[in-house]
């Protein structure tokens, strides 16, 4: 199958009729601006001005002694923003800007997709209209606040749980009404084609840096990078430079309480086939992570692809472990990492004493925590 | 003027939707579009999300929809019944199987509302092994060389949606009206128009634009929902409601 909607048997494009012509445009323009130099001027001055890039690749000395090994952070937590949601925040501003789209629909969980979409909005002068899960709202107030402040409309979403993948059909709906003005500011590497190719290129930035920074550091690749997630666009930001190294391993954690890989079926999900937490009938299940950026039942096709293939391996961590990853990320290094990013650390800290001391694990420090206080 | 009303089965009960679909019937519904209830329904509105959950929240599965269309066919109903479902569980529960299942129960044909031509290979193998027509959804969006591939791929009615939006929104007459001049201009396959539609006036006026049938679903449920737990005291205001979308294209 060379169908380029799909990466192996994953992806696809399964939405309603309405969204086939905003699509088509959108695979259009996708195209053009991996070519546009002027495109990838703005795009790429923004990241740098705007954003913060390129961000430091932290040795976390303290880390290091715990675990064992030479363990580096890859610091995304520092970007405006405070994650690494603005990367594709502001490549799809600038995209959505060239279609001649006047106004932003995106959904958000934790919020810092949120934040990030209005942030990228308000730099082109776009509009930008946030769904967020009222659960989610009520459990992460402070990036609420801060997208009213920063010129977004924060809309709460009561369907079904009032969680993240509510918000994303919401948001889609909201699109749908007014596709002529209107972008779908998709947040993760999710949904129909093109927008998880879109997303991964977006974040590809995260990689292409490490890379560059480990080998100037330590002379050599890592022996493992992990990174956590549900759609994915973190950790394909990260994963994507080193695919064809196959000695470098990938790890993947998602949440144990929404565990769309460990629990999970192939399935079709909000657009996409991928790995979805589903009962017998095609039914999503309920999550209950924590994490709410993590909360969401399916993992993203180009993820799913590179898991069932055998390249990207799973695990999950649960919320309690999560919660001591915080407190204990705290006093290690003085960091204050998401309760996103603390799935990737619990997995670093399960590893405590089974590498060599020489070894690299490169941990993809997705975001900040002030969120979760 | 065809009317052809949509419920969800397992909305509140089984029990109520087999009771519904006689209504509806009995009243004048030329046919019937039967759903399966779905825990993400994104081309529905707030009255059929709340229609799914309840049908879900009571144990409601594809199984039980298909026997609960045996149980109507079995009741002497042999008009046509189409078997909406989005496209997660067909997939899930294996897309031979379902549309055999389908078959089976007596459905026509499928209305699947999340999936473009692109993407139909399959599941038009299937249907065509089956012998059930599968539905294909013209939209505002859709400009003239798309309205042609949908039109073609047809092997029925076109099901066109009268608005941007999702089930239970507001009717847009102006763009409906452009296209469905657009698609006569293409072929003479009948045309029905859903989504949207809530008053005798609405569908007067979408008849008068030359469509061949209305599909009338959350104004139903939104008078049963009215008292849920008693929604069988609702079916005969139901069917006075019914009765009067009939009459509209009379006159």
């Amino acid at each position: 199958m060379n169908n380029p909607c799909y990466f192996g048997e994953f992806g696809g494009q399964f939405v309603p009729e309405f969204l086939y012509p905003a699509l088509k445009e959108l695979e259009g323009i996708f195209e053009e601006v991996k070519k546009d130099t002027v495109f990838q001027r703005e795009f790429h001055r923004l990241l740098d001005d705007y954003a913060g890039r390129p961000t430091p690749l932290y040795y976390a000395k303290r880390t290091s002694e715990f675990i064992g090994c030479k363990v580096y952070f890859k610091r995304e937590d520092l970007l405006n923003g405070g994650s690494h949601k603005i990367n594709n925040a502001l490549g799809q501003i600038l995209m959505a800007k060239l279609m001649g789209k006047k106004r932003i629909v995106t959904e958000t969980a934790a919020g810092m997709h949120g934040v990030a979409a209005t942030m990228a909005a308000s730099v082109a002068g776009l509009t930008c209209d946030v769904f967020m899960g009222i659960k989610d709202i009520e459990r992460q107030k402070l990036n609420a606040e801060k997208i009213k402040i920063l010129g977004g409309n924060v809309i709460p979403v009561a369907r079904g749980n009032g969680i993240l993948k509510d918000a994303v059909s919401e948001a889609m709906v909201a699109w749908i009404r007014d596709l002529p003005n209107t972008h779908y500011l998709i947040g993760s590497a999710i949904g129909p084609y093109p927008f998880p190719a879109i997303v991964a290129y977006f974040q590809k930035i995260i990689g292409v840096e490490a890379r560059v920074q480990i080998l100037d550091k330590e002379g050599k690749l890592p022996k493992v990078v992990i990174a956590c997630g549900s759609g994915g666009s973190n950790a394909l930001g990260i994963f994507q430079a080193f695919l064809s190294e196959t000695d470098v391993e990938l790890t993947f954690v998602e949440g144990k309480e929404a565990a769309g890989f460990k629990n999970g079926s192939k399935g079709i999900f909000q657009g996409a086939k991928n790995y979805v937490l589903q009962d017998e009938f095609g039914m999503d299940k309920k999550t209950t992570s924590r994490a709410a950026g993590l909360n969401y039942p399916a993992r993203g096709p180009q993820l799913s692809y590179l898991v069932e293939s055998g390249r990207v391996k799973t695990f999950a961590a649960s919320n309690n472990e999560v919660l001591n990853a915080f407190k204990m990320m705290g006093k290690l290094e003085g960091l204050l990492p998401a309760l996103e990013t603390c799935h990737a650390i619990v997995e670093l800290f399960k590893r405590k004493g089974k590498y060599k001391p020489d070894d690299v694990v490169i941990l993809n420090f997705s975001g900040r925590g002030d969120k979760d206080l | 003027m065809i009317l052809m009303t949509h419920i969800y089965y397992g909305d509140p009960s089984e029990e109520f939707s087999v009771k519904l679909a006689k209504t509806l019937v009995a009243a004048g519904a030329d046919i019937l579009e039967i759903g399966v209830p779905y825990s993400d329904p994104v081309c529905d509105g707030e009255v059929f999300q709340r229609a799914c959950k309840r049908a879900l929240q009571n144990g409601t599965t594809p199984f039980n929809v298909f026997e609960g269309i045996k149980k109507i066919r079995e009741k002497g109903y042999s008009q046509k019944i189409y078997l909406t479902s989005y496209y997660a569980p067909i997939f899930k529960i294996g897309i031979g199987k379902f549309v055999g299942l389908a078959k089976q129960a007596g459905v026509d044909g499928l209305i699947v509302p999340d999936i473009i031509l692109e993407e139909q290979e399959k599941l038009q193998k299937y249907c065509r092994k089956f012998g059930l027509s599968l539905i294909q959804f013209a939209t505002i969006y859709s400009d003239k060389e798309r309205l042609k591939q949908i039109c073609n791929a047809s092997s029925d009615f076109i099901y066109c949606i009268s608005l941007p939006g999702v089930t239970g929104d507001k009717v847009t007459y102006s763009k409906l009206r452009e296209l469905i001049k657009v698609i006569k201009s293409i072929t003479n396959k009948s045309i029905y128009v859903g989504f949207g539609i809530k008053s005798p006036e609405d569908a007067r006026k979408i008849i008068d634009l030359g469509a061949d049938g209305i599909i009338v679903g959350s104004a139903i449920a939104r008078i049963y929902e009215k008292n849920i737990f008693q929604p069988e005291s609702t079916l005969a205001e139901i069917s006075a409601f019914v009765r009067r979308l009939k009459e509209s294209a009379i006159f």
